[in-house]
Order: C-alpha cells, then structure tokens, then sequence
C-alpha cells in the first residue's frame, strides 16, 4: 500500500495536514470496500442472498467517498495481471481524469504506479461476485460524476462481460448493473434504443429464474415506456409478465408505481389507489427516497379526487411534501367546495407544474368531479330545488345541461334524486340509514380480511438459519455469532435506499 | 401492376373521392409492400421516399375507410401507420393528427373511454396539441361534455357542421349520436318517474313524436300511457331483488364466517 502512495506525496502543495486526512479517508473507504468483498465472497459460498444486500445498502454511502485513486487502487489489487478486464476498467477509471481538479490530478500519477503495488500482492484469480461489484462500483462513479458518455461505453463492456457468467449468486448484482445501464441511457435520451436490449436481458433472466434481475428489468421496462407515454405497451408488458413476488422492496414499490400510473390512465382508479398506496407503503422512507414519495404521494392525492374521496388534511402537512404539494392541496380545495370556476383558476395557475409531474391530464378529468360534489352539496342542503338555481350555483351554460347533469349524477349515484321535468326541480330524496345495509357488514369483511392476510404475509416472510443441523454445535455457535452481527449491522444500517433519488418522473 | 402503378392509381381513385375502387386497389397494394417489406419497415436503412409513400398509401387507406364506414379497417390502418407517427426519421405528416381525432372518436363512439384515454396520454406529449389542434380539440371536448352530461352541447357539436373540424368527422355522427341516446336513456331511467313524449323529443333530440315513440319501444321496460313515458319504477325492482339479496347475503355471511373459523385453526 505505501509503494503506492509515495510518488504522490511530493506533488501535493497544500497543507499538508488535508493530505493526511485524505490518506485516512482513503484507507478507510479502502477498507469497506475490502470488508464488501468478504461479505460478498462469503455470499457466493452460503448462496444467502442477505450478505450481498448487506454490501448494497453501505453502497450508497460508498459511492459518494470513492475516487479515481482509490478504485484504480482497488482494481490494481483485485484482479491478477493475466485478467484483461484490469486494463480496461484501468483505462476507464484513467481516461477522464485530467479533466478533473488537484484530487484527480494525484491519481493520474498514482496509475501507472498501481501495477507496481499489484506485484507485490499478486492474486491468482479473481471472484465474479468481486468482479461484477467493482464493475458497478465504477459505474456508479462515474454517473455520480456526470460522465454519461464514458459510462455508456463503460456499460456496453460490462454487460457483454455480464453475459458470460451464470451464477446465481451474481442476480442481485446484475440487476444493479442493469439499472445504471438504462439510467444513463435514459439520460441520453436513447429510449428507444434500449428497448430491444432489455427486452432480450429480461428473457434471459426469466429462462434462468433470476427473480431480481426480472423484477429490476420490468420496472426498468415500465419506466421506459411511461416516460415516453406508451401506456399501450406498458400495459401489455404489465399483462405479459409476472413481476416476481420475492423481488426487493425497493423494486416492488417502483412497479407498483408504474402500475398505478397504467391504472389511473386506463380509468381503473380503485386499482390504482390499491397499487400507489402499496407504493408509498413500500418505498424506504429516507430522505434519499423522497422523490419517489412526492410523486407517488402526488398522483395519490389525484387518484383520490378522481375517485371522489377528499384526500385527508395531514397528508398535505407532512414537512418533506408540504412545499411541492401546494398545487395539489389547491385543486383539492376547488374539488372540495365544488366551484368550477375555482377549479379551472387553479389548474389554469398550476398547469406547468402539474405537466412537468405528468399529471395534468389526470387532473383535467377532474372537472367532473368537481361539478359531482357541487350537486351533491346542493342535494344535501336542499330537499327540493329548481334546476335554475343549480344551473346559477354551479356556473353552468344552460338550463338544459343542467339538467342532464343532474339526471347522469343520478345514474351514477352521485345523489339519491329525481328530477320534475315539466316544474323543472330537483326533488331530493332522504338519506338513506348506512347502517340498515350490507355496507356495514362488507367493510367489516374486508377489514377482517385485511387482518388475515397481514398475518399469513408475516408468516411467510419469516427466515430461518439455512439447514443448521448439518454443522457440529461448535459451527453452530459460530453461526449464530454471526447471525447476530449481521442483525445488529441491518438494524443499524437503512433501508435499501441506493438509487432512490431518480424516482421523480 | 407495379407498386408505382398500383399507387398512382390509388391516388387518383382517392383525389377523385372514389373509395370504392380505393377499396379495391389497396388489397393488392399492400401485398406489394408488404414484398418490398415496407409494410413494417426498418426505419434506420428503409430509403426516406418510400417510407413517406408507404405512409401516404396507408393514410389514403384510412381516410377511405372513414368514407365507407369500415371501423375496423380504420382501427387496423391507424396500427399500422403508428410506427411510422413514431419514427423521427421522416417528416411529420399533415395528416396525422385529423386521423388520430377520427381514431379517438371511433373509440369514443364504442364508449372504450380506457382506450380513449391512454391514446390521449400517448397524443399529449407534444404541449398544447390537445387544446389548440382543430382536429384533436374536437374529440377532446366531446369526451369531457360526455363525461360532465351535457349532452346537448355533445349533440350541437355532432350534428351542427359548423362545429365539426372536417367533413370526415360527421362521418361518425350517427353512430355518436346513437351511444349519446342510449347514455340518455339510463340517466333518465333513473331520473325521472315519467315523462311527458313532447318533453322527451327534445330530451332525446329527435324530430318527431314518432321516432320518439319507436325510441321508447326499443328500450327495456319502458311504456307509454296518456302521452307520457312510464319508466320502470327503482322501487319495484329492488322489492324483487332485496328478496334476492337477503338470502345472498346470509349465505354470504355463512362462508364469511366459516372462512374466518378456518383461518383462526390455522393460526392457533
């Protein structure tokens, strides 16, 4: 290590005090990035697949601490000279560097000193766990930087190279690497073109039954097709593939999402709230993923209106969603009151912002409701009133329109009513007891239900340590020793929160 | 007959407002593209001129079968011309949007408001397209009239020829007007009691007291006494079939029930 890091030494001006700081940095991130490597070795042998989400959850913290220096480091001592991936990741870590300021400046001397450090460690071989990571560590470095074109490049090789694995054990990885491969495709502005990729990587993933890169592979699908508005294709992947039910959180809240979205085009609001909700239930609830919330927390509230609910007041008071969900909150008080012309004011206001969220046209079909809940009001507060005076209240153009307003809001059981055609009044009926119904006795059901299934759910995700009566007790103990340490390091960790801030559509 | 004879012909027959012989070239011609695989072309090497003629032949092909009133041609044209509205490779047609409005108010005249809506999605990415084209504007509208209820604007617009955007649109008219009847109808079956007939021709925007009254006896339970249209009484019907619901119900209850006692076993 310290071969490496005498030629530098020399070149730095600045306080010196700084260059010690950033050696310790260094070791250190060095040194999590070593201890990711055992937790990975030790995932490809047990195959438990929790060792390898232990390693994602510190990569976000990672991905902000490494530099070039330190992953060409990295990959200087990982991989043995014969391997020819080493030249290449080399040349991509190198490529860009005199681009950046003094801190690249250091590493583009420290490189051609790393295969002089390597010698002296030499490994022999290199594990495809340990390859693919630095693979992704990289990529994540580089868009962390910016760099989109060196990372499309960068991608092609990585996923050629991921291609000739077959391991199991490479899933949760692989489906990473997928993701920064459509990201920075996406940011280019290349959807189109990686529609065929994709679609090709899913069919493999499926045939292999690697259950994580699907997941991440369909909802990569989905988003493609949803920010370029193929709803129609959207809905046929959704309806040709099945999104894997043991696939990540993080991953399941985003398809959810997308369903959701699918669901409030094709007019199927209750589903779609059923979806956005699970959504919002299953995003990390870190500041990391709160771009994910407010979008889904924004097309929740509109699905609600659309369904005719007033969404509740606190959700509008919630300190992270307060400010962006003024424009929401505003056309929630118009649907509330039932004043189209309130209504139309502030869509009117908000349009740019609602276009950018992708939910103007949602909001649009909103303009029935509003004249629902205006009727409805008036039904309430009046047992008999002339169809005039509805026609004044609600802003409407002509008499006539009123009334086969009022007639559909009838027939969609807006209101309990009938209309006088030849006196031209609406004559309210009374209120119907809730209680003399069914409606009591089904939602106690479904409450019921709902209770059942949290159970059977909690159930099913129970884990137990893998086949423990195959070791002696001494194993077991050391088993168990380490379970513990693994359980206290999740509980201190967060959630699966990588990745979480391109939520926003 | 060559692709070029095949096409002049077409263009002719089609300039002359001939559909009819249209209708009858266009078989064969999209035999000949489908050869020189036009039909589902590669967009990044297929030659620039003959991927806007194949567009051009197929757009003729829509438009012909908006004259003759073959829905599902138009459907099928409309699919097939939608990679070419996709690709950046050649020039927006002026055609475009007029085919899309048609295609959107052949969905909403089949009352697929789902399909409707997720064209719209697709269509509203270009800003503004939606309020500002003559051509996409109209169905727009007709949605959002028919969605609110006021169906005497849906029906201004659909029977008045200044409203319609172009002469293809009035096309589809009758078979609007007819779904705008049978919205009608369910509304006031539940709206009113009875109806005097003078009242309901203007209701049902019919001419005559007659069609009114042929009207009335297509529809499910309705009848005419005294000059006024009895509809079937809501009250009537849920006597019936509260009887119905009420054993539903208790059996609903008994499985509900035995549903949870199973359930419980489980888990104690």
């Amino acid at each position: 290590m310290s071969t490496d890091i005498k030629p530098e030494t020399p070149k730095v001006e600045v306080a010196p005090v700084q260059v010690v700081d950033a050696e310790e940095v260094k070791a250190s991130v060095i040194n999590d990035i070593k201890q990711s490597f055992t937790l990975l070795e030790r995932g490809a042998t047990t195959f438990d697949s929790r060792f390898i989400l232990k390693v994602f959850r510190d990569l976000p913290a990672l991905r902000k601490r490494v530099n070039a220096t330190i992953l060409s480091k990295i990959v200087g001592e990982s991989y043995p000279d014969s391997n020819e991936s080493k030249n290449i990741l080399l040349k991509f870590i190198g490529e860009d560097t005199p681009k950046d300021n003094h801190e690249m400046e250091i590493d583009f001397t420290s490189n051609p000193a790393t295969p002089e450090a390597v010698v002296t460690i030499t490994p022999t071989e290199i594990l495809p766990e340990v390859d693919m990571f630095l693979h992704l560590l990289i990529q994540v470095w580089l868009l962390n930087r910016h760099e989109i074109e060196p990372l499309k490049a960068f991608n092609e090789f990585v996923v050629t190279k991921l291609k000739t694995y077959n391991r199991r054990s490479l899933d949760q990885l692989s489906a990473k690497i997928w993701f920064y491969y459509a990201r920075a495709k996406e940011l280019s502005g290349q959807l189109d073109e990686i529609r065929p990729v994709l679609l090709n990587a899913l069919g493999t993933a499926t045939i292999r039954h690697d259950t994580e890169t699907q997941a991440s592979l369909i909802t990569l699908l989905l988003r493609n097709y949803v920010v370029s508005k193929n709803f129609n294709q959207a809905a046929n992947l959704v309806s040709k593939t099945n999104f894997p039910e043991s696939a990540g959180n993080a991953l399941a809240a985003r398809y959810l999402y997308y369903l959701g979205r699918i669901n409030a085009i094709q007019l199927d609001y209750s589903s779609a709230h059923d979806k956005v909700i699970g959504a919002i239930r299953k995003a990390p609830q870190t500041k990391l993923a709160s771009g994910f919330l407010q979008s889904a927390n924004k097309l929740n509230i509109v699905i609600e209106l659309l369904m005719g609910d007033i969404p509740e007041r606190s959700i509008f008071s919630q300190r992270e969603l307060e400010r962006c969900l003024v424009p929401y909150f505003e056309i929630t008080k118009a649907v509330r009151i039932g004043d189209i012309t309130l209504f139309s004011e502030t869509v009117e206001k908000h349009a740019e912002k609602l276009k950018q969220d992708g939910n103007y046209s949602l909001v649009l079909r909103l303009r029935q409701n509003v004249i629902k809940t205006g009727i409805r009001i008036m039904s309430l507060a009046y047992s008999r009133i002339p169809l005039k005076d509805i026609c004044i209240r609600l802003h409407l153009d002509s008499e006539e329109s009123a009334e086969y307003i009022v007639a559909k809001a009838i027939r969609d059981g807006v209101i309990e009513a009938t209309i006088d055609h030849e006196k031209g009044f609406m004559q309210s009926k009374e209120v119907l007891d809730i209680y003399s119904t069914n409606e009591p006795q089904q939602t106690y059901h479904d409450r019921i239900e709902f209770c059942l299934g949290l159970h059977d759910d909690s159930v099913k995700s129970m884990r137990y340590p893998m086949s423990l009566n195959r070791f002696d007790l001494k194993q077991v103990e050391e088993v168990r020793e380490r379970e513990k340490e693994l359980a206290s390091e999740i509980q201190e960790g967060d959630f699966d929160e990588d990745d979480d801030d391109d939520f926003e559509l | 007959m060559s692709l070029a004879d095949l096409t002049t012909h077409l263009t002719q027959a089609f300039q002359a407002s001939d559909y009819a012989t249209c209708a009858q070239t266009l078989p064969a011609l999209k035999l000949q593209l489908a050869k020189a695989s036009l039909l589902t072309p590669d967009f990044a090497q297929a030659p620039v001129a003959d991927l806007v003629a194949t567009r051009d032949i197929l757009e003729m092909g829509a438009l012909a079968a908006v004259h003759l009133g073959h829905e599902d041609q138009l459907e099928r044209y409309i699919m097939q011309l939608r990679p070419f509205y996709a690709t950046t490779v050649i020039d927006p047609s002026a055609n475009e949007n007029k085919l899309m409005a048609l295609y959107l108010l052949l969905l909403l005249s089949r009352n697929e408001i789902a399909a409707f809506h997720t064209e719209l999605e697709t269509l509203g990415e270009v800003d503004g397209a939606l309020e500002n084209d003559a051509y996409l504007s109209y169905p727009v509208r007709l949605e959002r009239w028919l969605m609110e209820g006021s169906y005497d604007k849906v029906y201004k617009a659909i029977s008045q020829q200044s409203q319609v955007p172009a002469p293809e649109f009035s096309l589809f008219a009758d078979t609007l007007a007819y779904a705008l009847r049978g919205e009608i109808a369910l509304c006031a079956e539940k709206a009113y009691s009875s109806l005097p007939i003078a009242n309901a021709r203007s209701l049902f925007f019919y001419q005559s007291d007659q069609q009114v009254i042929d009207f009335v006896q297509d529809q499910a339970g309705w009848s005419i006494t005294n000059g006024h249209i009895v509809f079937p009484s809501v009250d009537a019907d849920e006597l019936a079939s509260s009887a119905v619901t009420s054993l539903a119900s208790s059996e609903r209850v008994i499985s509900n029930t035995l549903n949870y006692a199973g359930k419980v076993e489980s888990i104690i």
